[in-house]
């Protein structure tokens, strides 16, 4: 490495000797304006700014016009410790459910919910929704979101109710 | 908030062998016909549910077809006979059903049920389900030594 700080003592030496300060300063401020005008590089993500204004975010999972709700009756998992497709933990998802459709804004797809019900804790008495799309009257109990589906489990109790996807309602899927 | 109502099971069970009904528009294939009008209650993979009574599809349903009153049986059933489907949907979701869950036992050359057939069948409905069930498996034990007679 020695060659190296000689050539740069070497040629710092001659700066210095051809050089005044003021005309230095100068020459290293031009330097520094001029890359800044010339090459504004400095990298910064624009990513997130684009994806932000492509998605319009929709009402979140723990409020009653969330997409996924569209025909649940009853306490919102996701107020209750469990998630949109998941049961809090201490209960059972329900053994028997029912199957509906509700659209999504997003892309504007049918999906199929199934609004399994969670059992087997004291009702979780948050976030109740009673959202009624294309859910139909007690005579057609297998689509009537009145009914505790935890009527199969070793405990009845009904706590919460999750809203799983289960298919997309592709006409010829 | 209106209290969520305690039905009794076998009632749902009975009326729903297959809780069918939709009643919103049951365009689509057999396939998402059977989530949207059978799975809540028979599974996804139609593998039932032992305790509360929900027979399994897998493995099974292909031997009714060997037997008098059996294939009748099939599209008699409550959630078949009384789903929202027309009656060419139900006999395509029957069909898809048969080969999706119980290929294998299926008769050598299956008959495929046809609307004309399921629009039939849908005039005569069964009185006592379970009474029908019986001797439809009593049957087959008898005639092709299959024991399907423990419900489900």
């Amino acid at each position: 490495m020695k060659w190296f700080d000689d050539f740069f003592e070497t040629k710092t030496r001659q700066v210095a000797q051809s050089m005044s300060r003021r005309n230095a300063l100068a020459r290293l401020g031009n330097l520094l304006v001029g890359t800044a005008l010339v090459l504004p590089v400095l990298p910064f993500d624009r990513v997130g700014s684009h994806a932000h204004a492509a998605t319009k975010k929709g009402p979140d999972d723990t409020s009653c016009d969330y997409w996924r709700y569209c025909a649940l009756d009853g306490f919102v998992c996701t107020c209750c410790g469990g998630t949109v497709s998941s049961c809090p933990p201490g209960t059972e998802v329900s053994k028997v459910t029912w199957v509906g459709t509700c659209r999504n804004p997003a892309n504007g797809k049918d999906y199929l919910i199934s609004y399994n019900d969670c059992c087997g804790a004291t009702m979780c008495g948050q976030c109740f929704c009673n959202k009624n799309e294309r859910e139909r009257p007690a005579y057609r109990m297998g689509v009537h979101n009145d009914i505790n589906w935890c009527m199969s489990n070793a405990s009845n109790t009904y706590h919460c109710t999750v809203a799983a996807i289960v298919g997309v309602g592709d006409p010829k899927g | 908030m209106r209290e969520k109502l305690p039905l009794p099971l076998p009632l749902l069970l009975l009326t729903l062998a297959c809780p069918v009904v939709f009643a919103a528009q049951s365009v689509g294939s057999p396939r998402l016909n059977f989530v949207l009008h059978c799975a809540g209650c028979h599974a996804m993979d139609g593998s039932g549910n032992n305790a509360p009574g929900i027979p399994n599809l897998r493995g099974t349903i292909g031997n009714f077809l060997k037997v008098e009153g059996g294939r009748d049986y099939l599209a008699q059933v409550p959630g078949a006979s009384q789903s929202p489907l027309s009656d060419q949907e139900t006999a395509e979701l029957l069909n898809w059903m048969l080969r999706e869950f119980s290929a294998k036992e299926l008769p050598a050359t299956p008959k495929l049920y046809s609307a004309d057939e399921v629009r039939q069948l849908r005039r005569r409905p069964l009185a006592d389900v379970m009474k029908r069930r019986i001797e439809v498996t009593d049957k087959l034990l008898r005639e092709v030594g299959v024991d399907l007679r423990s419900y489900p």
